[in-house]
C-alpha cells in the first residue's frame, strides 16, 4: 500500500478511462425510434387525416415547431408503462408530422417510479424548457408535480392515473382515462348482479393512498349501496412495495365477500390473485387494471384460473374503431408488439394536443400559449379516441370540465384466461349504456 | 384478551414461522460475513436477486428445466458472492486499511446499485414469470401451508443448522471460527484468511440464493426484491450476534417473523413493517439502558489485537 | 435546469457536512440523518400547510425538534456498541418515516405535496433561482459550524472519542456529554437542511427521506473523505451532478438509458473506492513546527535506588475494602492500599491476580460492589472516570491506547485539562480567544513531550510510532492531565531493553516532580529499581506488602509468583 507501482496506478486510471468510454458509448444505445419506413408513415398519416375528418383547408400547423413535455416512469417498477407511452408518443409525433401537422419536439423526463424528487426535478425542468403542455402520468407523479403544473401553467394530460381525488382543483391538469376504481364501479356491480343474482356482499383490497382512502371508501361504499348490494366492511389497504399478501389474505378469509375488488395496478393483481387462489379464497375477484406484468407475476394462475377486471381496457386484439385499428397496426409495425392501454392513451393524448393546436390556430391564437390551449379544451372538451366507436371512424373521449376527469369513457368487464381477453359487459360512466355481451 | 386475538391467529402464526425461518437463514448468512470479515455487505441484496434471475434466464433463454435451472441460479449466486469479495471488497479493504468498514459499505452500495441495474438491462425491468413445479396446499384445521412454504422452512432451518455444524465439526469451519475470534492470531497460525473469506462469502451467496429461489417461487421475482431482505438480514444478524453460533439466528428470525405477522391483528397490514422496526428500536433502547449498566460493571473485553507492534 | 440541481447539490452537501461531523470526526456511525432531515421536512410541511406558520419560524422549529430527537438518539447511542448503533439508527429511520406515513394529517404514504408560497424575510421563494441563496447560505453556515467544531479543541475530543472512547474518558473528558451534544448538533443541522429541502421540493414524503437518501449522503461523506469537510462538499456536488451530466452525455431519455446511468453511478462508486478508498481528501493533521530553541533537558542522571521512608510521606490515596464479583468469579476481594505522596508503589503478582482490575476499580472504569477510594480525603467511588481524572487520579494502559489517527502532539494536547475551546459556546464567540488558548495548550503539550524526549515526534501520527515511543507518549499524555497521582500499567513491558532504561529514568523523574506513582509491573528488576513500597496480589486479594526485597525473600510468595508464570 505504501509503495504504489506505477503500472498498477496506470491500470487503475485506465479502468477509470474505460468507464468513461463506456459512458460515452452508451450514448449510442437506448435509441428506440420506431422502425417504420417513411412511405409507411406517410400512408398512416394520410389515413389519420381522413379518419379525423379534418376539413380541407384547415391550418394543420405544419410550419410550427411545438414543444411538448413527457413526464414518464422510465425507470423503477413502472418502467414498462413509461416505455410503452414513449413508443406511442414517438409514433404519434411522426404521424402528425407526416400528416402535415406541427413538428412536435418531445422533451422526455424520467419521473422514476414515481419518485417525488425526480418528479419535482422533471416539473422544474419542463417549466424551464418552456413547454406549454405535457403528457404526464401517475397522477402527475403521485401529486409531486401538481403544484408546478398549475404554477407554471403546463397543460397536462394524464392517461395513467386519470383525475384521481388528489388531483382535483389543479387547473391545468386533466385525466384522460377513467378514475379507477370509482368510474368503473357501477358497471362492475351491475355485471355482478346480472351474472350472479345470489351475490350480495362486496369488499375491497387495495393500495394505500393515505388521506385519500376515506373519500375513496365513502365513494365506493355509496356506489355499492346504490347498486343494492352490501359492503361487508372489508377494506384492507397495503403498501405498494410488497407483493407478499399472506397476512392480508388471512384477514380476508375471515370475512369473505361475494365479490372482492382488487384495487391494485401493474404486476400486483397477478401476484395477489395467485396467492389468493392458493389460499383457497373463493370470492369473485374483480381487478381494476390488467397488464402483461400481472400475467407474468401470477405464475400462470391468471391463465389457468382466469381474471376478471373492470376498466377502460384497450383491446388491441379487437380494435373497436378505425382509429384504434390504425393505431394498433402502425404500433405493431413499428415495435413488433401490440400496444397496451398506456400506449393507447398516450397516442390519444398526442392527437388531442394536435387537435387543440389546430383549434388555437384557427382562432388566431398562439399554440405556445398554454392558456389558449386550455381555453380551447374547456370550450369543447370532445376529442377523437381509440376507445368505443365503430369501424367508420374514431370513438370519442369527453372531458368533464368540472372534475377534469372523463365525462364519457367506454369501459367494460373483461375476463383474461388462457392468453386472451374476452368482453363480458360494456358500459360507460355511472353504468350508462350497460350491456351484457 | 380474546378480542385482541383474531380468528386467523393460527394462520398468522404459521405465516410468521415460515417467514421467520426465512429471515433466520438470511440473518445467519449475513452474520457470518459480518462476524468474520467485518464487511457491511449490502450487495447481499444483489446475490439474492441474482439467483432467481439467473435461474429464469437459464430456463427462458437456454430451455433448461426448472430444477437444474434453479441449481444454475444457486451456483450463480455463490460465484457472484465470491467474486464480489475477491474482485471488489478485498482490494478496497486492503487499500483502506483501518477505514475498511465504511469504504466497503459504500462500495457494496455501488456494487448492488450497478448490479441490479445490469440485471434489468439483461432481463427487463418488470417482474419475471418465475415458476415451474406445481404448488399444492395442505390444510390442518384452520391452517394452510403450501408445499413450497414447507420446503422453504426446511431449506432455511436446514441451512442454519448446516452452517452451525460446518463451523463446529469441520476443519475449515474451525478455521472460520478462529478468524472470526482473532484474525491476526489466525493469520499467524497459518490459517489462510483468503480461503476463509471466500468460504464465508460462498456460504452467504448460497443462503441468499436458496432463500431467493423459494421466495421467487412463492411470491414475485422483481428487481427490488432484495431491498427489504437485506435490511431484515442485518436486523437478524445483529440481534442474534455476529460472533456467536448461527443457531441463535433461529429464535431471533422467528421472533421477527411472528412479530410481523401477529402485529397485523392490531394494526393495518401495511404498518406491520413499521411495527417491527418500532419494536426493534424499543428493544435497542432497553438494551442500551442495560448495556450501560453492564458496561459499568464488566471490564473492557480483550484489548484489540496489537500483534503488529508487540 | 442546472440551477435546480445546484440547489439540490448545495443542500445535500450541507447534509453531508453534518453527517461527516458525526461520522468522520466523532466516529458515531449513524444512518439516521435522513430521518432527521425528514423530521425537519415534515415539520415544515405540516406547519406551513396546516398551521400557516411563516417559513423562517418553521425552519427554527425543524432544527429544534430534530435536535431534541437527536438528544434522545444520543442517549440511546451511549449504551450501544458500534454495530448496534448502526442497527438502531437504521431501525429508527425506518420506524420514524413509517410512523409519519401512518398519519393522515401528514399525508399518509403520499406525504405532504402542497408546500408552496414560501418566503424568507419577505423574499419569495418561487423559482429554483430563488432557492439558490438560502441553500448557499445554509451550506456556508453549516460548513462554518462544522469547521469551527471539528477543527477545534472540541473536535479534538470528538476525534478522541472516535479513536478510543474509554481512553479519551480516562484523560478527563466527559465523553457522554460530548456524544449527546454532537448528536443534537448534527441532528439539528440535518433538521434545518431537511426543512429547506422540503421547502425547495415543495413536498415532504416518506420516499423523499428514505433509505436511498441516507445511503446517497453516506456515500458522499465516504467518497469525499471522512473528517474532511471540503471533501464532503466536493463529493456531494459531484455525486449529485452525475445524474444530470450523464443524462446530457447519454443524451436520450429512455428506460434503458436510465438503467445505464445506474450502472455507471454504481460502477464509479466502486472504482472510486478502489482507487482512493480513504476518500478524495484525507483527514487534516495539525501542522506542527519543529521545536525551536534547545531541547528542554529535564532529566538528570538517575541515582541508585533509594527506598524512601514512607512515614515521611503523607497518604494521598487510600483504598479500603474494594470488592468486585463478575458472576461467580471474584475479581477483587477486600482490596486495600495506600499511596503516599512523592513515592512509587508497585503492584505485583502472578498473571490473573487482578492487578489491572484493581486499576479499573480505582479509576472508576469498573464500579466496585463495595469499598471506598479516598483521594485527599475525597470519595471517588461512584464518580465517573472522567471526574476521577479531573479530581487528580490518572492512569495509563498496558496496551498504551494512543489515539492512532491523531498526531503525538494532539494526543498530548487532548489531555490538557480545562481547555478554553472545549466549551461549545465559546467556539462561536468572535475573536481569537480560542486559537490563542489553543496555542498555549500546544505549548504545554510540547513541554510534556519534551519531558519524555519525544518533542521531535510531535507531528507524527501516533500509529507510526514504535511501541517504546508510544509508551513514552502515553506517559507524557498522563502527565499533561496534571493529575498528582498516576497509575502506570506495565510501563516497561514489551519494550526492548534500551527503552526500559529510558522508561525507568522517566518514572523516576515523575517522582522527583513530587507526583505519586503506582505501577503494575511484571519485570521485578524494574520494581526493584523504582519501588518504595510493593503490594503483592493473588486471586484478587492483597496478600502481602513491604519492600520488594522483603517480598522476594518469602519462599511462598516466590512460589506463588513464579509458579503461576
Amino acid at each position: 500500500m505504501k509503495v504504489q507501482p506505477r503500472t498498477r496506478r496506470t491500470r487503475r486510471y485506465a479502468a477509470l478511462a474505460a468507464a468513461l468510454a463506456l459512458t460515452l458509448s452508451v450514448a449510442a444505445c437506448g435509441d428506440d425510434e420506431p422502425k417504420v419506413s417513411a412511405a409507411d408513415t406517410q400512408a398512416q398519416a394520410d389515413d389519420l387525416v381522413s379518419l379525423l375528418k379534418i376539413k380541407d383547408g384547415t391550418d394543420l400547423g405544419g410550419d410550427l415547431t411545438w414543444k411538448m413535455g413527457a413526464a414518464l416512469t422510465l425507470s423503477g417498477p413502472s418502467a414498462v408503462n413509461g416505455e410503452s407511452m414513449q413508443n406511442a408518443i414517438d409514433l404519434a409525433v411522426d404521424q402528425v408530422k407526416a400528416a402535415g401537422g406541427p413538428t412536435i419536439e418531445v422533451d422526455t423526463k424520467d419521473i422514476k417510479g414515481p419518485d417525488p424528487v425526480a418528479s419535482k426535478q422533471a416539473a422544474e425542468e419542463l417549466a424551464a424548457a418552456g413547454a406549454p403542455a405535457k403528457i404526464t402520468s401517475m397522477g402527475d407523479g403521485l401529486g409531486a408535480m401538481l403544484e408546478n403544473t398549475d404554477k407554471d401553467k403546463i397543460l397536462s394530460l394524464d392517461g395513467v392515473g386519470g383525475a384521481q381525488v388528489f388531483t382535483q382543483g389543479v387547473q391545468y391538469f386533466y385525466g384522460t382515462r377513467e378514475v379507477a376504481p370509482s368510474d368503473a364501479m357501477p358497471g362492475a356491480l351491475e355485471w355482478l348482479k346480472q351474472s350472479d343474482p345470489d351475490a350480495k356482499t362486496v369488499g375491497l383490497v387495495g393500495v394505500d393512498l393515505g388521506p385519500f382512502n376515506d373519500p375513496i371508501k365513502a365513494d365506493i361504499t355509496s356506489k355499492i349501496a346504490a347498486a343494492g348490494l352490501e359492503f361487508n366492511g372489508l377494506w384492507e389497504t397495503v403498501a405498494p412495495t410488497s407483493q407478499d399478501y399472506a397476512s392480508v389474505i388471512s384477514k380476508i378469509k375471515d370475512n369473505q365477500p361475494d365479490m372482492l375488488i382488487v384495487a391494485f395496478g401493474g404486476a400486483a393483481p397477478g401476484a395477489f390473485v395467485a396467492q389468493a387462489k392458493a389460499a383457497g379464497l373463493d370470492s369473485q375477484l374483480m381487478g381494476i387494471e390488467f397488464t402483461d406484468e400481472a400475467v407474468k407475476a401470477s405464475k400462470g394462475v391468471l391463465d389457468t384460473e382466469g381474471f376478471h377486471f373492470a376498466m377502460d381496457y384497450f383491446d388491441a386484439e379487437h380494435p373497436s374503431n378505425a382509429l384504434a385499428d390504425l393505431f394498433v397496426n402502425s404500433y405493431e409495425k413499428a415495435y413488433g408488439e401490440k400496444p397496451d392501454f398506456y400506449a393507447a392513451n398516450a397516442y390519444e393524448e398526442v392527437l388531442m394536443f394536435w387537435d387543440l393546436i389546430r383549434r388555437v390556430i384557427a382562432d388566431g391564437g398562439d399554440p405556445d400559449d398554454s392558456s389558449a390551449l386550455k381555453a380551447a379544451l374547456d370550450a369543447n372538451p370532445v376529442f377523437a379516441s381509440v376507445y368505443g366507436g365503430d369501424s367508420s371512424g374514431p370513438g370519442t373521449l369527453e372531458i368533464d370540465p368540472k372534475t377534469h376527469g372523463v365525462a364519457s369513457r367506454n369501459m367494460g368487464v373483461y375476463e383474461y384466461k388462457g392468453g386472451s381477453v374476452s368482453t363480458l359487459a360494456t358500459f360507460n360512466i355511472g353504468a350508462a349504456d350497460f350491456q351484457m355481451q | 384478551m380474546d378480542s385482541l386475538i383474531s380468528a386467523d391467529f393460527w394462520q398468522l402464526t404459521v405465516n410468521g414461522l415460515v417467514r421467520g425461518s426465512f429471515y433466520a437463514a438470511l440473518g445467519a448468512g449475513l452474520a457470518l460475513v459480518l462476524g468474520v470479515t467485518h464487511r457491511f455487505h449490502f450487495a447481499y441484496a444483489l446475490t439474492y436477486t441474482f439467483a432467481p434471475y439467473a435461474a429464469f434466464l437459464a430456463m427462458d433463454r437456454q430451455g433448461i428445466p426448472f430444477w437444474p435451472a434453479a441449481l444454475v441460479g444457486l451456483a450463480g449466486a455463490v460465484v457472484l458472492s465470491v467474486l464480489i469479495e475477491l474482485l471488489v471488497y478485498r482490494p478496497v479493504a486492503a487499500r483502506a486499511g483501518d477505514r475498511a468498514m465504511l469504504a466497503v459499505l459504500v462500495t457494496s452500495i455501488g456494487v448492488s446499485t450497478a448490479g441490479i441495474a445490469a440485471l434489468q438491462l439483461i432481463a427487463g425491468s418488470t417482474g419475471l414469470p418465475f415458476y415451474g413445479p406445481t404448488m399444492t396446499i395442505h390444510e390442518w384445521g384452520p391452517v394452510q401451508l403450501s408445499n413450497f412454504e414447507l420446503y422453504e422452512v426446511l431449506t432455511c432451518v436446514g441451512l442454519v443448522v448446516a452452517i452451525a455444524a460446518f463451523l463446529a465439526f469441520t476443519p475449515l469451519g474451525r478455521q472460520v471460527k478462529a478468524v472470526r475470534s482473532n484474525p491476526g492470531l489466525a493469520g499467524l497460525l497459518g490459517i489462510g484468511v483468503t480461503r476463509v473469506s471466500v468460504t464465508v462469502f460462498a456460504i452467504a451467496g448460497l443462503v441468499s440464493g436458496a432463500c431467493a429461489l423459494w421466495y421467487g417461487l412463492l411470491y414475485t421475482v422483481e428487481p427490488v426484491m432484495g431491498d427489504k431482505v437485506v435490511i431484515y438480514g442485518f436486523v437478524v444478524a445483529f440481534l442474534a450476534g455476529t460472533r456467536t453460533s448461527p443457531l441463535r439466528a433461529l429464535p431471533v428470525g422467528l421472533g421477527v417473523g411472528l412479530l410481523e405477522q401477529w402485529s397485523s391483528m392490531w394494526v393495518s397490514v401495511q404498518w406491520t413493517q413499521t411495527a417491527v422496526f418500532t419494536v426493534l428500536v424499543v428493544y435497542l433502547v432497553v438494551l442500551s439502558g442495560r448495556g450501560r449498566w453492564r458496561r459499568s460493571v464488566v471490564p473492557r473485553p480483550a484489548p484489540r489485537a496489537r500483534l503488529k507492534k508487540a | 435546469m442546472w440551477i435546480n440541481y445546484l440547489v439540490q447539490a448545495l443542500l445535500l452537501a450541507s447534509l453531508a457536512l453534518s453527517v461527516n461531523l458525526l461520522v468522520g470526526y466523532a466516529g458515531q456511525v449513524s444512518v439516521a440523518h435522513a430521518a432527521f432531515a425528514g423530521i425537519g421536512g415534515y415539520t415544515v410541511g405540516y406547519l406551513t400547510t396546516a398551521r400557516d406558520w411563516p417559513f423562517v419560524a418553521t425552519l427554527v422549529a425543524a432544527a429544534v425538534i430534530a435536535a431534541l430527537v437527536g438528544v434522545v438518539i444520543g442517549l440511546i447511542a451511549l449504551g450501544l456498541a458500534e454495530e448496534f448503533l448502526i442497527l438502531m439508527t437504521l431501525a429508527f429511520s425506518l420506524a420514524v418515516i413509517g410512523i409519519f406515513a401512518t398519519f393522515d394529517a401528514l399525508g399518509g404514504v403520499m406525504g405532504i405535496t402542497n408546500i408552496s408560497g414560501l418566503s424568507i424575510l419577505g423574499l419569495s421563494l418561487e423559482t429554483p433561482r430563488d432557492w439558490l441563496a438560502p441553500a448557499a447560505v445554509t451550506l456556508v453556515l453549516v460548513f462554518a459550524v462544522c469547521w469551527r467544531i471539528g477543527e477545534s479543541p472540541y473536535g479534538r475530543v470528538l476525534k478522541g472519542i472516535r479513536e478510543d472512547t474509554e481512553a479519551t474518558r480516562s484523560l478527563g473528558k466527559n465523553t457522554f456529554a460530548y456524544k449527546i451534544a454532537i448528536f443534537a448538533i448534527t441532528a439539528g443541522m440535518a433538521g434545518w437542511v431537511g426543512a429547506l429541502y422540503s421547502g425547495w421540493l415543495g413536498l415532504a414524503t416518506p420516499t423523499a427521506f428514505g433509505f436511498q437518501l441516507a445511503m446517497a449522503v453516506f456515500a458522499m461523506v465516504i467518497v469525499g473523505g471522512s473528517a474532511n469537510l471540503v471533501g464532503s462538499v466536493v463529493a456531494a456536488i459531484a455525486l449529485t451532478m452525475i445524474e444530470p451530466v450523464l443524462r446530457q452525455v447519454v443524451g436520450l431519455q429512455s428506460s434503458e438509458a436510465a438503467l445505464w446511468q445506474l450502472v455507471i453511478y454504481g460502477g464509479l462508486l466502486v472504482l472510486m473506492m478502489i482507487v482512493r478508498p480513504q476518500g478524495l481528501f484525507a483527514e487534516r493533521f495539525r501542522h506542527v513546527a519543529p521545536p525551536t530553541g534547545e531541547r528542554v533537558q529535564v532529566l538528570g542522571e538517575r541515582t541508585a535506588p533509594v527506598v524512601r521512608d514512607l512515614d515521611a510521606h503523607p497518604v494521598v490515596l487510600k483504598a479500603e475494602g474494594l470488592g468486585k464479583r463478575f458472576g461467580g468469579i471474584v475479581a477483587a476481594k477486600d482490596l486495600g492500599l495506600e499511596l503516599r505522596r512523592g513515592t512509587i508503589t508497585a503492584l505485583v503478582g502472578p498473571n490473573g491476580a487482578g492487578k489491572t482490575t484493581a486499576f479499573n476499580l480505582l479509576t472508576g472504569a469498573v464500579v466496585p460492589d463495595s469499598g471506598s477510594v479516598l483521594l485527599d480525603g475525597e470519595e471517588l467511588v461512584g464518580r465517573r472516570p472522567d471526574e476521577i481524572v479531573r479530581a487528580g487520579l490518572v492512569r495509563t494502559y498496558q496496551d498504551v491506547r494512543l489515539l492512532s489517527r491523531l498526531s503525538c502532539l494532539e494526543n498530548v494536547m487532548l489531555a490538557v485539562p480545562d481547555q478554553h475551546g472545549e466549551h461549545l459556546g465559546r467556539l462561536f464567540v468572535p475573536g481569537r480567544a480560542v486559537s490563542r488558548a489553543d496555542h498555549a495548550v500546544a505549548e504545554q503539550a510540547m513541554e510534556w513531550l519534551g519531558f519524555v524526549g519525544m518533542a521531535d515526534h510531535a507531528g507524527v501520527p501516533a500509529d507510526a510510532l514504535s511501541y517504546g515511543q508510544s509508551k513514552l507518549v502515553s506517559l507524557s499524555r498522563a502527565l499533561a492531565t496534571r493529575a498528582p497521582v498516576l497509575l502506570l500499567d506495565e510501563p516497561a513491558s514489551g519494550v526492548d531493553s534500551t527503552w526500559v532504561e529510558t522508561m525507568l529514568t522517566m518514572v523516576d523523574a515523575v517522582r522527583a516532580e513530587g507526583r505519586t506513582v503506582c505501577l503494575v509491573e511484571h519485570n521485578l528488576d524494574v520494581v526493584r529499581e523504582l519501588a518504595d513500597h510493593t503490594y503483592f496480589m493473588e486471586l484478587g486479594e492483597i496478600t502481602a506488602s513491604g519492600t520488594i526485597a522483603e517480598l522476594t525473600s518469602s519462599a511462598r510468595l516466590t512460589e506463588a509468583y513464579f509458579g503461576a508464570q
